[in-house]
C-alpha cells in the first residue's frame, strides 16, 4: 500500500512536468491490484496475450471514444500498424484463442467498464482522469 | 461537322474516349492511393515496433551503465541508417546522438502518420522509465527513401495507366472500327439497293450477331423488294397488253362497225337501186323483143339491157359485201382445190414478170361455207397483189395451212386454216390500211376499180365466222391472211352451242 | 470420481464469476471458396477438388483463467469439430489443454490450423496434411496439450508444447480421427507429441526448433487375407523446423524423419522415409505475395507405411501470388506439380479467402 501511494505520488509529479500538455495514460480501477505494468507486457496485454496479476488474467479495454487515440494506441502501446496489429490479433485467437481487447466506442463506457470491472486496464486521456477517485493511473504512455 | 460527329465509329471511340477520361484519373488516383497506404504501411510499421525495442532495451540498461550506453544506442540506431535523429531527454538535461543529421532544434513533435508535417523525416517518442524518473527517447525516422520510393512508384504506376490507356484506346478504336464497317457496308449496301440495284445480294460476315442479324433481315427485305418488282412489272406487261388488246378489240369493233353500216347503207342502197333495175331491165328487154334486130332502137335496147346487166351485176356485189348475198348452203370442204383453182385463174392474167408461188399443206385447211366465195376471195386478193406489182413485177406468194392460234389479241384463240397472200408492191401508208376494208375506197385512177374488191372479201370471211389481218410496209409490200375457221373446230363450237 | 473431476471444473469456473469477473469471449470466422482443375494427369486418383466452399468458426470464452476454446469447420464437403479445448491458464505464459487437439508437432498446425486466410499458399504440404484430405500424420488428437512461451537468454522466447491423447485409427479409407460430436468405441491408442521452438522475439515469426512424436496407431482392416497383414502401426516421427522472416521475405523449412513400424504379434514390419519441404515467401510491397514451395521426400517408395496412402506426394512444386486487396480478403492463385506413389498430375487453384471478426 505504501509502495503504491509513493508511485502515485511520483506519477502525480511526473505528470506535473506535461501539465498543459496532452497526455495518454494507462489507468486501472482505484481498487485495482496492478500496480506497474511494463511497455512489453502492455504490448502483450493489448497483443490478446494473457497476462495475469496473483493468477487472475487482466482484461484489456480499447478506448476507441476519441479517434485521436487510435494513432497514438498502435504507435505507443501495440507498436504496430492497424493491418499488423489486425494480423496479430488472427493469429493469436487462431492459434490459442487469445482475447482481443474489448473496444469502448464513447468515454462513459470507458469508465463505466473501469468502475465495474476491477482487472480492466485501459489507456485514456490524463485530462479525462486526473481528477477522478475510483480511477488511477499506472503509466504515461505518451505526451506531447 | 455534324455528319462526322454522327457516325457510329466517331461516337463509339467517343463514348471510350470519355469513359477513359473519366476512369483513368480515378484508376490513377486509386492505385496510387494503394501504393502509398502500401509503402506507408511497409515502413511505420517496423518503425514503430524497432522504436519500442529500443525503448525497451533502454529501459532495461543497467542503471550506472545508462550514460555510456545510451549515448552508443543513440549512436548505433542513427548508423543503422532508417533513423536520422535520435536523442534522449529528460526536460532538464538532452543527450543526443552526434550523428543525427537534423538539429535538436528542428525536431517536431511527434508524427503519427507517414509523411505528417511535411518534413520528411517520422518522430516518434517513447517515454522511458529509468528507476524513479523518466526520459524521453526520441527517434526520428528518415522518410525521403520511402517517399522516392512512393514517387518512383507513382511514376510507373501513370506510366503503366498511360501504356493501358494508349493500349485500351486503341484497342477501342480498333473495336470501334470492327463494330461500325459491318454498318458502313450495310449502309452502302442499303443505299445500293435504295438506288435500285436490288440484284445484288447482301452478304456480310460479321462476328457480331445483332449485325448478322440486321444483315439477315436486310437481305430478306431486299429479295422481299425483288419478288414484289417482279410482280409489279409482270402486272405492268399484263396490264399493258390488256391494254393493248383492248385497244385492238375497240378500234375492230369501231371498224366492223363502220363496215357493216357503210354495209348496211349499200345494201339498202343496193336493194332499192335492184327495184329500180328489175323493171328497166324487164321493159328493156321486152321493148328489145318487140323490137326489130337490126334497127337502131334494138341497138340502143341491147345497150340499156347490157348496162341494165352490169347495174345488176354491181348491185349484187354490193349486197355481197353486205351479207345479203344468197350463198349455196354451206358445206364442208378443202381449201387447197379451191385456191390452186383460184391461182390457175390469175397465172394466166399475171404478166410475165410477176412470179407466183403456191405453198399448202392440207392438214387443217378444210373450212365450212361456199367455195365459190373462196374462190372470190383468192381472186379479189390475188388481183390487189398482181395490180402492186403491175409496173414494177415481183413475187405473188400465196400460202394455206393450218394453226392452232392461242390469242393474239386480233384472233380469237381456236384452229384457223390459214390463207396468205403476199406481195412485193409499193405497199400501203398506215392511213390507207385503215380505211380498205371500206366499200368504194380505193388509191387507183379513176375507171381502174370501184373500191369494192377488199369489201367483198371483209364480208365473206366475216360472214364464214373468220378474220383477216393485213400488213404492209411501203415499199416492202403488203401481206393479207384471212383466217378461216377449220372445220371440225366449228362444228364442235356450233354443237357446243347448240348443246 | 468422476463427479469430483466435474467439481472441481465447475469450482474453477465459478472462481472468477464470484470475484465479479466478466465473461469474455470472442468470435473469429474464416471462409474461403477455392476453385481447382487438374491437368496433365496421369496419377489414377488425386485429392484436388473442384470446388470448397468453407466456413471455419473459432470461439473462445474465458472466465479469469479458465478458457473454452474450438474450432467448428463447416464446408461443402464436411462438417467437424477440428478442436474443442478447455483449459487453465497457468501463468503468462502457460496453458494447459483438455480435449480435441492439434497435434503441435506440425509448424503448420502452429502457425495457420484451419485459417484458411493466415495461410500464404493455398494447400499445405503434403506431409502436413489433414487426415480426411489423405494425410498420413495423425493431426487431431483427443487427450492433454500443454503449451508454453517464456523468455530464456535475454530476450529470447522459447516455445514449447507437449501432448498426449488419443490417436487416429488406420483403417483402409485413411487415418480415422476420434469425432467429439458423434463419439465412437473403435480402439485407439495414446500418441506423444512434444515441440521446442526459439525465437527471437516474442512476436516474431522467425525462429528454429524441433519435434518428436510416438504415435500409436490402431490398424483397422489390414488383416486381409486372415494371418498377414499388421494389428498397429507404431509411428514415431523426428523433426527440425526454422522459419526466417524478414521485411519482405518468409523463409519456411521443415525436415521429418519418420520411423513407422507396423507391428502384428511379435513380427515388425519396419521402414523409414524422409520428408522436406522448403517455402519461400516474398512480399511485393503491401498487398502482393509471391510464394514457391518445394517438397521432397526420400525413401517414400520403399515404405510400406506410406504404400498405405497411394494419394501421398512424394515430391511436389508450387507457384502462386497471393493478393490481400481489401482489408482481410485475399485472393490466390496456385499451381503445383504433384508426383505421388502411382502417378503425376498438376492443378490450378483459385481461392479467396478472408477473415470477419
Amino acid at each position: 500500500m505504501r509502495r503504491a501511494l509513493l508511485l502515485t505520488l511520483l506519477l502525480v509529479l511526473c505528470t506535473q512536468g506535461v501539465a498543459g500538455t496532452q497526455a495518454v495514460v494507462l489507468v486501472v480501477p482505484a481498487d485495482s491490484n496492478v500496480v506497474d505494468l511494463e511497455p512489453v507486457t502492455v504490448r502483450k496485454l493489448f497483443l490478446g496475450l494473457p497476462v495475469l496479476v496473483n493468477g487472475v488474467p487482466l482484461h484489456p479495454f480499447r478506448n476507441r471514444s476519441d479517434a485521436q487515440l487510435d494513432p497514438i494506441f498502435l504507435q505507443q502501446i501495440v507498436a504496430m500498424s492497424q493491418s499488423a496489429y489486425d494480423r496479430q490479433i488472427l493469429i493469436g485467437v487462431n492459434r490459442q484463442g487469445w482475447l482481443r481487447p474489448v473496444e469502448l466506442t464513447t468515454r462513459a463506457r470507458v469508465l463505466a467498464t473501469l468502475y465495474s470491472d476491477p482487472n480492466a486496464v485501459t489507456f485514456m486521456w490524463l485530462r479525462d482522469v486526473e481528477r477522478n477517485p475510483k480511477v488511477r493511473v499506472i503509466r504515461v504512455l505518451w505526451s506531447d | 461537322m455534324e455528319r462526322l460527329t454522327n457516325s457510329l465509329r466517331v461516337r463509339l471511340t467517343s463514348v471510350v474516349l470519355v469513359i477513359h477520361a473519366a476512369l483513368v484519373p480515378l484508376l490513377y488516383l486509386g492505385v496510387s492511393a494503394i501504393v502509398e497506404d502500401g509503402y506507408a504501411e511497409l515502413f511505420v510499421n517496423p518503425l514503430r515496433s524497432n522504436s519500442r525495442l529500443i525503448a525497451d532495451e533502454l529501459e532495461a540498461a543497467d542503471a550506472q551503465e545508462f550514460p555510456r550506453y545510451a549515448g552508443a544506442l543513440l549512436d548505433s540506431v542513427v548508423l543503422s541508417g532508417q533513423v536520422v535523429f535520435a536523442e534522449i531527454t529528460d526536460g532538464a538535461q538532452t543527450l543526443h546522438s552526434s550523428l543525427s543529421s537534423v538539429s535538436p532544434g528542428r525536431a517536431r513533435g511527434d508524427d503519427f502518420e507517414f509523411a505528417d508535417h511535411g518534413d520528411q523525416v517520422y518522430y516518434i517518442s517513447h517515454r522511458v522509465k529509468r528507476g524513479t524518473r523518466w526520459v524521453v527517447l526520441r527517434l526520428g525516422f528518415d522518410e525521403g527513401p520511402t517517399l522516392e520510393r512512393i514517387a518512383a512508384a507513382k511514376r510507373r504506376v501513370l506510366a503503366a495507366v498511360l501504356a493501358f490507356t494508349a493500349a485500351s484506346i486503341a484497342v477501342a478504336i480498333w473495336l470501334s472500327a470492327v463494330i461500325a464497317r459491318p454498318m458502313v457496308r450495310l449502309q452502302e449496301a442499303a443505299k445500293r439497293v435504295a438506288g435500285g440495284d436490288v440484284h445484288t445480294e447482301l452478304q456480310m460476315h460479321s462476328s457480331i450477331r445483332e449485325v448478322r442479324e440486321l444483315n439477315h433481315h436486310l437481305e430478306r427485305m431486299r429479295q422481299e423488294l425483288v419478288g414484289t418488282n417482279d410482280r409489279l412489272e409482270s402486272e405492268i406487261r399484263g396490264r399493258e397488253a390488256s391494254e393493248q388488246k383492248r385497244l385492238d378489240l375497240e378500234r375492230r369493233l369501231l371498224h366492223r362497225e363502220r363496215i357493216a353500216s357503210i354495209g348496211t347503207l349499200a345494201g339498202g342502197v343496193a336493194h332499192e337501186f335492184n327495184n329500180i333495175l328489175t323493171p328497166i331491165l324487164l321493159y328493156s328487154q321486152i321493148a328489145l323483143d318487140d323490137t326489130a334486130p337490126d334497127g337502131a332502137l334494138a341497138r340502143d335496147l341491147t345497150r340499156i339491157v347490157a348496162a341494165a346487166h352490169r347495174a345488176r351485176s354491181l348491185v349484187n356485189r354490193i349486197l355481197t359485201f353486205s351479207r345479203e348475198m344468197h350463198s349455196q348452203e354451206p358445206a364442208v370442204f378443202s381449201l387447197r382445190p379451191t385456191v390452186e383453182e383460184a391461182l390457175a385463174l390469175m397465172r394466166a392474167i399475171v404478166p410475165a414478170n410477176i412470179e407466183v408461188d403456191f405453198d399448202a399443206s392440207e392438214d387443217g385447211t378444210a373450212v365450212q361455207g361456199d367455195p365459190s366465195l373462196v374462190h372470190q376471195v383468192v381472186i379479189n386478193l390475188c388481183t390487189n397483189a398482181y395490180q402492186a406489182m403491175r409496173r414494177t413485177g415481183g413475187r405473188l406468194s400465196v400460202k394455206l395451212r393450218g394453226i392452232d392460234n392461242p390469242g393474239d389479241g386480233q384472233i380469237n384463240p381456236g384452229s384457223y386454216a390459214l390463207l396468205e397472200v403476199g406481195d412485193t408492191g409499193h405497199g400501203m401508208e398506215q392511213a390507207v390500211i385503215l380505211h380498205i376494208f371500206e366499200p368504194f375506197f380505193t388509191t387507183r385512177d379513176v375507171g381502174e376499180g370501184t373500191g369494192l374488191g377488199l369489201s367483198v372479201v371483209h364480208g365473206i370471211v366475216t360472214s364464214m365466222g373468220g378474220s383477216i389481218t393485213v400488213e404492209s410496209a411501203v415499199g416492202q409490200g403488203t401481206t393479207f391472211r384471212v383466217y378461216l375457221p377449220a372445220a371440225a373446230a366449228q362444228v364442235c363450237e356450233r354443237s357446243g352451242a347448240l348443246g | 470420481m468422476r463427479v469430483s473431476r466435474l467439481l472441481i471444473v465447475l469450482c474453477a469456473l465459478a472462481a472468477p464469476l464470484a470475484r465479479g469477473d466478466p465473461l469474455q469471449h470472442e468470435f473469429l470466422l474464416f471462409t474461403s471458396a477455392e476453385f481447382a482443375g487438374t491437368f496433365d494427369r496421369q496419377a489414377p486418383e488425386t485429392q484436388v477438388v473442384d470446388e470448397v466452399l468453407k466456413a471455419d468458426m473459432l470461439f473462445s470464452l474465458q472466465h479469469g483463467p479458465l478458457k473454452l476454446f474450438g474450432e467448428y469447420l463447416v464446408s461443402d464437403h464436411e462438417g467437424d469439430l477440428e478442436r474443442f479445448q478447455l483449459g487453465w491458464q497457468l501463468s503468462d505464459d502457460t496453458i494447459i489443454w483438455v480435449g480435441r487437439y492439434h497435434q503441435p508437432t506440425s509448424v503448420w498446425n502452429h502457425d495457420h490450423h484451419h485459417g484458411q486466410y493466415l495461410q500464404t499458399s493455398i494447400t499445405r504440404p503434403a506431409i502436413d496434411e489433414w487426415e480426411d484430405l489423405g494425410g498420413i500424420l495423425p493431426q487431431h488428437f483427443t487427450g492433454v496439450l500443454l503449451e508454453s512461451s517464456r523468455p530464456v537468454l535475454d530476450a529470447w522466447q522459447l516455445r514449447t508444447a507437449v501432448g498426449a491423447g488419443l490417436a487416429p485409427q488406420l483403417n483402409p479409407e485413411g487415418l480415422q480421427t476420434f469425432n467429439l460430436l458423434h463419439p465412437d468405441s473403435n480402439r485407439r491408442q495414446v500418441g506423444y507429441q512434444a515441440r521446442a521452438s526459439l525465437h527471437p522475439g516474442e512476436f516474431t515469426e522467425s525462429g528454429i526448433g524441433a519435434l518428436v512424436a510416438d504415435d500409436r496407431l490402431s490398424a483397422v482392416g489390414w488383416n486381409f487375407p486372415p494371418g498377414t497383414g499388421f494389428d498397429d502401426v507404431d509411428l514415431r516421427l523426428y523433426g527440425v523446423f526454422g522459419t526466417y522472416a524478414a521485411a519482405a521475405w518468409k523463409l519456411t523449412a521443415t525436415v521429418y524423419y519418420a520411423d513407422a513400424r507396423l507391428e502384428r504379434h511379435e513380427s515388425i514390419a519396419a521402414s523409414d522415409f524422409i520428408v522436406g519441404c522448403v517455402q519461400a515467401e516474398r512480399r511485393f510491397g503491401h498487398e502482393l505475395t509471391g510464394f514457391l514451395r518445394w517438397e521432397d521426400s526420400s525413401g517414400a517408395g520403399r515404405s510400406q507405411y506410406i504404400k498405405l496412402f497411394e494419394e501421398f506426394a512424394r515430391l511436389g512444386h508450387i507457384a502462386g501470388l497471393r493478393w490481400d486487396f481489401a482489408e482481410n480478403q485475399a485472393l490466390t492463385l496456385q499451381l503445383s506439380d504433384t508426383h505421388t506413389l502411382n502417378g503425376h498430375f498438376a492443378d490450378f487453384r483459385l481461392q479467396w479467402s478472408a477473415a470477419f471478426f
